[in-house]
């Protein structure tokens, strides 16, 4: 009730006295250091009148541009707050009751509390490097009468009760991680009153293994026969996804000649009398290769059998079940070395080699047609030529080779009694 | 005193169904007369072309008036992997038995060998 009596003294004392032309009086400078005090229901607003001009006697309050009041002090308090809301203060000075100066510099303020924004949905994690995870998730739009607006996101990793971090969008890259490790995610929006809503659904994802395996070490290579290369080399390691394969290169090939999960090989390939260079690599979990080695280098020996052995005969391959094919030859011979084992190709590529007449493939997939067959390498690697089978298809899953016959009949029927 | 009480509830709540005076149920409709058929078999250890039977499932009984016992309009009775069953409800009379197997594809065999019941007599 102070304010407006001093208001209309200060209106009378200006009737009385100032007659003169007021529009010529210089306005006051915009009062400075405007201040809020902000609770959930009011906002205590104070400034300094901005002594370098002209004084004032008055000043007014504006709210996102309308009056709201006249105090003639350097205080004014709003009660006419919702929570949640925000509002833009401004404040001029008034000398004379029209002079009306420039207004200050603008006040943005939020009452706190309010209803919580709804729930971030479709929250989706994805690896994008091996310290980086990027986070999308479909912003809570919080333009509805009933919904605050958005301020922000919260964003929680890995279960913990405190936000790892806070965004404006509704995305966010975290970065620094370490590689080759899961990560879980959930977001929660904040309204501008600064209440927190429902946390998203969760979201993972696992950082890329960006560094791939060191070179394979201690790489050796001998010359067991005139066809035959032995390779042999120390494990190498991949902390993070593990090691997968070795890949074999010969020579200056750019492809590697094969592939193994073992820490050896044996080339049945090479030539007598013949200079040879390995290298291996390792591949890690994630497909990445790394160096190759330092080069093993070996020269074969001459032949002492030229002459290949006879080609097995009686090869057949049977189905027996969705995941295996059962082969069976009757022994190659070689009189001058003899027979050291069988190699047996599936579909043009070697498949494996067996020390016997007999191969079991458990690579099959059901319902698949294979093509087999199988030569006898002699004492000194040299490899006879190929028997063929006809080709063979595996059954489906849940079939065993179809039953079609019938039981023999039940016999010596009899009647018990009655 | 229970049959007043029982009586002025009726004329309160008609038409519960509680207030039906007891009374003789319906009689059963008069059954004709059945009997049981105890037969007994054995196993068949082949299937048709002689190779070890793995996977014999089970049996039908087939029985008729006259023979065929498996022909047409035959009652068929599914049994387990037994080599005894009764068969109940045989009406009095001439019939006819027959036994078949089966595996677990579903492969019938033929029949077994015939016999002939005078039932009830």
């Amino acid at each position: 009730m102070t304010a407006p009596r001093r208001a209309a003294v200060a209106v009378g004392g200006f009737l009385l006295v100032a007659v003169g032309p007021v529009a010529a009086q210089s306005p006051p400078n915009a009062p400075v250091n405007l201040e809020a005090d902000v609770t959930s229901e009011r906002v205590r607003l104070t400034w300094d009148e901005d002594d370098s001009g002209p004084s004032a006697e008055s000043f007014r309050v504006y709210r996102d541009d309308e009056l709201i009041g006249t105090p003639t002090d350097e205080d004014h308090v709003d009660f006419d707050v919702v929570e949640g809301a925000q509002y833009t203060y401004e404040v001029s000075a008034v000398r004379f009751l029209v002079i009306e100066g420039e207004r200050s510099d603008p006040l943005t303020v939020v009452i706190p509390g309010g209803d919580p924004p709804g729930r971030p949905d479709n929250l989706m994690a994805e690896s994008v490097s091996s310290s980086q995870i990027d986070l999308r998730w479909d912003a809570v739009r919080g333009d509805d009468d009933d919904e605050p607006a958005v301020a922000g996101y919260y964003i929680y990793r890995d279960g913990g009760s405190v936000p790892h971090d806070s965004t404006g969008g509704a995305q966010y890259s975290d970065t620094g991680l370490t590689a080759f490790t899961e990560y879980t995610y959930r977001v929660s929006a904040v309204s501008t009153g600064g209440v927190e809503g429902e946390l998203s659904n969760a979201a993972s994802a696992r950082t890329a293994d960006g560094s791939p395996p060191g070179a394979p070490q201690g790489v050796t290579a001998e010359a067991t026969g005139a066809r035959v290369v032995e390779l042999a080399w120390d494990a190498a390691e991949d902390p993070e996804s593990g090691i997968s394969r070795y890949l074999v290169y010969r020579d200056e090939d750019a492809a590697p000649i094969d592939s193994t999960t073992a820490t050896g090989y044996t080339d049945g390939t090479a030539e007598p009398e013949t200079s040879y260079s390995y290298r291996v690599s390792a591949r890690n979990g994630v497909g990445l290769e790394g160096p190759t080695s330092a080069a093993a280098e070996v020269t074969t020996p001459a032949a002492t059998d030229p002459s290949p052995p006879s080609t097995p005969a009686g090869f057949s391959a049977e189905a027996v079940s969705p995941d295996r094919v059962e082969l069976t030859w009757s022994a190659a011979e070689d009189p001058e070395s003899g027979v050291s084992e069988y190699r047996v190709y599936r579909d043009d590529s070697l498949l494996g080699t067996s020390p016997g007449v007999g191969y079991v493939d458990l690579t099959v997939e059901p319902s698949t047609t294979y093509e087999y067959e199988v030569a006898a390498v002699n004492g000194d690697g040299l490899e006879g030529s190929r028997a063929s089978a006809p080709p063979v298809t595996t059954p489906g899953l849940g079939e065993g080779p179809a039953d079609t016959v019938p039981p023999a009949p039940p016999s010596g029927l009899r009647v018990v009694s009655d | 005193m229970p049959g007043v009480f029982g009586l002025l509830l009726c004329v309160a709540v008609a038409a519960l169904a509680a207030c039906k005076p007891d009374g003789p149920t319906d009689p059963a409709p008069p059954a004709a007369e059945t009997f049981s058929v105890t037969l007994q078999w054995n196993a068949p250890t082949q299937d048709a072309l002689g190779e070890p039977l793995d996977d014999l499932a089970g049996y039908r009984i087939h029985y008729r008036s006259s023979s065929p016992a498996n022909g047409p309009g035959a009652t068929i009775v599914e049994v387990a992997d037994v080599t005894q069953a009764t068969v109940d409800g045989v009406p009095a009379g001439q019939w006819h038995f027959s036994v078949t197997a089966h595996d677990a594809s579903g492969n019938e065999s033929t029949p077994s060998n015939e016999v002939q019941v005078e039932v009830g007599s």
